[in-house]
């Protein structure tokens, strides 16, 4: 049974491919007008783009120089690499940098398999007012201040009068845990409360794509007598993967950043905390005490450059397995 | 066609943009305008109308009958970022007040202007400050603020303890005597504190136990970060405040107390003065105490306390947190801005600066006699108040009317016994700004590792202390701390020889 | 339903009294009711109505421009034979990645563009998200190219495929990233910090923000510098009021959104 739908799906699937594939061959590109037309389409946002992103990124030679707010950044002196200094020698940068890309992996994994499931699950829910109900309620968290999302995390968790070790306690467990002074719980405590942030948000785009899918598949799948398990399986995650594969290329971009908010309230900055807790972010802020500008422009321009070269690699990896799914 | 029409539009978006200017009022034939920043509740309902009333009574004063001054109010917590933002654009500023700012910087940096020159052309500005007190406002020597004359005091701690305990179990004069005899917060003062710890325990009546508070810096003044020197020293040594006995004292004893349950378990996720004098609360907390004490303790405590004091004397540090104002250096009219200053630290310009600082008389306050008024909002106004600024931002606290939450005495209590009064110790290192700029990554990683470090041993959370202590001390060492002891003694000692 | 746990408890604490909170700790259930956050926090209420309406403005007007702009520029790059699109694509997706900071950006645009202290400096640098961009590009991409062509023969220009065929089967990606962009408007409280002084034009979440901030700032001050502090409001319990009163209105507007992500219409039905 399952071989014949799989079957069934993949010749649609070769079908498809061979018109593109077709299509391909006797590309000509397009004629000058059509390239103009589409040209001018996207000129306001390119002028947007440059007048708002690409002349403020000159401004990131502060990280090269010793700021002085009264001088400018032109009239600023060079000091060179000297205010990487902070990051690269410091003890701890090693530490920090693994917990970043770490928290980085773990929540791109967690977040998409939560989302994607979520996603599939609303989609196959009939009542209509169930699925707002649910989806109203998901998104409730993207509009909670990060300082209270780490309140409630502290209603939970508290030691002494937390939900947490109350239920903990009628399972008869004795004596209480006292979380914050832990390090080994928080990678667990840290992606339940990001996936509970994110989740809302991240599935709709999925359940979009979902919406957006030609139900004629999943109707000639039925007829074929395949189960919903198996129409989700070879028809729907199919349709969302080139929604997944760029989502996950975009998050390789910022591998060597963190949500700042979450990890310095969640865990209410406690240093015990730290050996577990503590990313790129946070580390910068508590040392800049003083603000210094040039030390966090360069740190920053550390993690974007090397973001830039893991979307590279990945999206290079990405297009020699089925090219249409790359960014270029 | 469509397609025509959506360039226009979005063409002529941008345009309109780039024509909206604003323009400030410049300065027309003869008048002179002052742009004045400052930090404060932020823009109030009331701010415009008192404004255009305080640049009305300004003409009435010799030299400014042509000046303008417009006031922008800050919110105190922006400030710093605003500030730094307005100057990278280059916005045209006159007066700057420097609260939240690190001023010595900015002076070298060239951002504000040296006032020496300026100030010895006018006598009555100068007498408005007692000379020592003068040092607040120089760098390397030279002058580039007017301090704000208010309490330059630093705040007077002491500990607390619910009186009824203390009558009953505290020997206070022995522990009041230990810590008054050490002078530093070491362990005699830890273990004194035992005793009555002991006792509470022994009774049942031990509760929330034990906080700990600014007891380790009790005899130290601090320079920078987490470095400091011990005041009673002749000679300034500067010393890591995570490695001196008294930092060790207290991660012995926090070590000890924590595992007698003094210290509560979950004391690093709380906020302390959320259980200070309660019922069920701390046993020993930590408090300011000044002379008026009681009525603070009892406008915020549901019982009576009692205080045991740290020290039976009161200290003037070199850094004054409140800053005072001073002329930019690219200020087009620093003569007018000097007379402006004066006019809101002086006798003189008594009525303009209470005007400025409480509003309008009738509509924000009343009159009382000469010296009070009542106010019609409490004394911190806030952005949702009709009007109201911050007395020790605009000028000179001497000047500034009583309100109602002022005692009668208070001037008194304050410019006399307190500034000046003879129990009144002056740091040794009254002027001296410390020059960060070639450590300042070293101090950053120090930060960085001390506050992985001081919270868990402060409260005697770390399980081993020893260790813990050990491994922060080589984390210290890692980050450069030696370099950076080395650096500020050679500029202490440098301070003080050029001093002599 | 423990997902909902979380935002019952927000409401609670949001109406319960301060007092009951310091002394029992948060529970779903308020044991004493008293309204004070929300009090002082609509103790303006002129102030905050203004908070409202400078926001909502400001909000419609950049998800319509914004979805606009987005729309355009990634249907060219959806094309394959658009011959510019790699170096489109990477000149978009380049400004994801790096930033020049808040000094620069400040400078341009308040100094050389003067759109600080008005309503346009909430709009317009916002309009280009390069993330919801790509998104969109990946789900034209997804449109099959007989349609594109079929329109191509019968003459339509770009602008016409644009508008009459791609837009219409795009309302649940349109839709999505319209109300991901409307929570980002709504909940921008960063840039009234930085550039807007005129009273009239804070934005709501700045408003409420600054109610929180100011109050700790005090309470901060009175600690540092000896002052009494007179301010007794309710911090605790003000936290959850503000999310409210952040959030209420989005959430009555979402179903509306729902909608659309419901109705995409089906391929199927506009071959036939």
């Amino acid at each position: 049974m399952e071989s014949l739908i799989k079957h069934e799906v993949e010749k649609l699937n070769v079908q498809l491919q061979h018109e593109r594939i077709n299509k391909r061959r006797d590309i000509k590109y397009y004629t000058l007008k059509e390239n103009f037309e589409l040209s001018l389409l996207a000129l306001p946002a390119v002028i947007l783009l440059f007048i708002f992103n690409y002349m403020p990124m000159i401004g990131s030679i502060v990280a090269f120089k010793r700021f002085r707010p009264n001088l400018g950044i032109f009239g600023s002196g060079w000091v060179g690499f000297k205010n990487f200094e902070f990051f690269f020698t410091s003890q701890d940068a090693w530490r920090v940098a693994r917990n970043t890309v770490l928290y980085s992996f773990d929540f791109m994994i967690v977040n998409l398999v939560g989302a994607v499931l979520i996603a599939i699950l609303l989609y196959n829910i009939r009542n209509k007012i169930a699925v707002k109900a649910y989806n109203t309620v998901m998104i409730l968290p993207k509009f909670l201040s990060m300082v209270l999302i780490a309140f409630i995390v502290y209603a939970v968790l508290n030691p002494t009068a937390g939900v947490m070790n109350q239920i903990l306690h009628l399972f008869g467990f004795n004596g209480t845990i006292n979380w914050y002074a832990e390090p080994k719980w928080w990678p667990l405590i840290l992606t339940i409360t990001n996936l509970w942030m994110g989740i809302g948000m991240n599935s709709i785009i999925y359940y979009a794509a979902l919406v957006g899918m030609d139900t004629a598949l999943l109707e000639a799948a039925q007829i074929d007598g395949a189960t919903k398990w198996q129409q989700t399986r070879y028809v729907s995650i199919p349709h969302i993967v080139p929604i997944m594969t760029i989502t996950t290329i975009l998050a390789f971009g910022s591998i060597f950043s963190g949500d700042f908010g979450l990890f310095y309230q969640t865990t209410m900055d406690v240093g015990l905390l730290y050996p577990t807790t503590d990313i790129i972010n946070t580390y910068v802020f508590r040392g800049l005490q003083n603000g210094n500008l040039e030390i966090s422009a360069a740190v920053g321009l550390f993690q974007s450059v090397v973001g830039l070269i893991m979307i590279l690699i990945v999206n290079g990896i990405v297009r020699k397995i089925s090219p249409e799914n790359s960014m270029f | 066609m469509k397609k025509i029409v959506l360039l226009l539009l979005s063409a002529s978006m941008l345009i309109s943009v780039c024509g909206c200017q604003t323009t400030k009022t410049g300065n027309q034939e003869g008048k002179v305008a002052l742009k004045w920043i400052m930090p404060g509740p932020g823009e109030q309902e009331d701010s415009q109308k008192v404004w255009i009333e305080f640049n009305k009574k300004l003409k009435e004063y010799p030299e400014m009958e042509n000046v303008d001054v417009d006031i922008e109010v800050i919110p105190a917590s922006d400030y710093k970022q605003k500030f730094l933002l307005m100057q990278t654009s280059g916005e045209q500023i006159d007066l700057a007040q420097t609260y939240t700012l690190n001023f010595a910087t900015e002076s070298r940096n060239g951002v504000f202007l040296p006032l020496d020159d300026l100030i010895s052309k006018t006598i009555k500005l100068k007498n408005v400050l007692p000379d020592w007190e003068w040092d607040f406002g120089k760098v390397d020597g030279k002058t580039y603020i007017v301090p704000n004359n208010q309490m330059m005091v630093s705040a007077v701690w002491g500990f607390r303890t619910p009186k009824n305990l203390a009558d009953k179990y505290m020997d206070k004069e022995k522990i009041q005597n230990t810590i008054f005899k050490n002078k530093t917060f070491n362990k005699e003062c830890y273990s004194v504190l035992e005793e009555y710890l002991d006792t509470l325990a022994a009774n049942g009546e031990l509760r929330k136990g034990f906080v700990t508070g600014t007891q380790t810096t009790l005899g130290y003044e601090n320079i920078e970060s987490i470095y400091a020197f011990n005041i009673f020293d002749e000679h300034p040594k500067i010393v890591n405040l995570r490695q001196t006995d008294e930092f060790k004292a207290l991660c012995e004893y926090a070590d000890k107390w924590y595992k007698k349950g003094y210290i509560r378990p979950d004391i690093l996720t709380v906020t302390p003065a959320d259980d200070y004098g309660k019922a069920d609360g701390y046993t020993l907390w930590t408090e300011q105490t000044w002379k008026n004490w009681k009525e603070n303790d009892k406008s915020k405590y549901t019982m009576e306390t009692e205080p045991i004091m740290y020290a039976n004397y009161y200290y003037m540090p070199a850094k004054s947190a409140a800053g005072g104002t001073a002329i930019m250096a690219t200020s087009k009219h620093s003569k007018e801005a000097l007379r402006l200053i004066e006019l809101m630290n002086s006798e003189e310009g008594k009525e303009l600066y209470n005007l400025l600082v409480y509003g309008i008389e009738g509509e924000h306050f009343e009159k009382v006699n000469d010296e009070r008024i009542n106010l019609h909002y409490k004394s911190d106004p806030t952005s949702s108040d009709k009007y109201g600024l911050w007395r020790w931002v605009v000028g000179n606290t001497y000047y500034a009317y009583k309100v109602q939450t002022d005692t009668d005495d208070f001037k008194d209590y304050l410019f006399n016994e307190l500034n000046c009064g003879d129990k009144t110790i002056r740091s040794k290192l009254l002027g001296f700004q410390p020059d960060l700029t070639e450590i300042s990554s070293k101090i950053a990683q120090v930060n960085a590792v001390s506050g992985e470090y001081s919270g868990s041993l402060g409260n005697g959370v770390s399980g081993d202390w020893q260790k813990t202590y050990q491994e922060f001390s080589d984390k210290l060492e890692k980050s450069g701390n030696s370099e950076i002891i080395q650096e500020l003694q050679r500029q202490v000692d440098d301070f003080l020889a050029n001093k002599k | 339903m423990i997902y909902i746990l979380p935002f019952i408890l927000v409401i609670s604490v949001s109406i319960s009294s301060e007092n009951t909170v310091k002394v029992f700790g948060y529970t779903l259930f308020p044991k004493v009711i008293s309204l004070d956050a929300y009090k002082s926090i609509f103790a303006n209420p002129g102030q905050i109505l203004q908070g409202y309406k400078i926001t909502i403005m400001f909000t419609v007007m950049t998800t319509i421009l914004s979805t606009i702009v987005m729309t355009l520029v990634a249907y060219p790059m959806s094309r394959r034979n658009y011959k510019l699109r790699n170096l489109l694509t990477f000149y978009v997706f380049f400004t994801m990645l790096f930033s020049g900071g808040l000094v620069p950006s400040y400078i341009i645009n308040s100094k050389i563009l003067h759109l600080d202290n008005t309503i346009w400096i909430y709009i317009i640098p916002g309009l280009v998200s390069a993330w919801n961009v790509i998104l969109i590009r990946t789900f034209f991409q997804g449109l099959p190219e007989s349609l594109v062509e079929s329109a191509k023969l019968d003459g339509a220009s770009e602008l016409r495929t644009y508008f009459q065929i791609i837009m219409p089967l795009s309302t649940p990606v349109v839709a999505t990233v319209a109300f991901m962009t409307v929570v980002a408007k709504w909940n921008d409280w960063n840039t009234a910090l930085i550039y807007i002084r005129d009273q009239n034009l804070y934005s709501l979440q700045y408003l409420l923000q600054k109610i929180l901030r100011e109050t700790e700032f005090v309470k901060k001050m009175a600690a540092e510098t000896g002052m009494l502090s007179n301010v007794d409001t309710p911090t605790e319990t003000m936290k959850f009021a503000l999310a409210m009163v952040a959030a209420g209105p989005v959430l009555v507007v979402f179903p509306f959104f729902q909608k659309y992500f419901a109705e995409g219409l089906t391929i199927g039905a506009i071959k036939g």
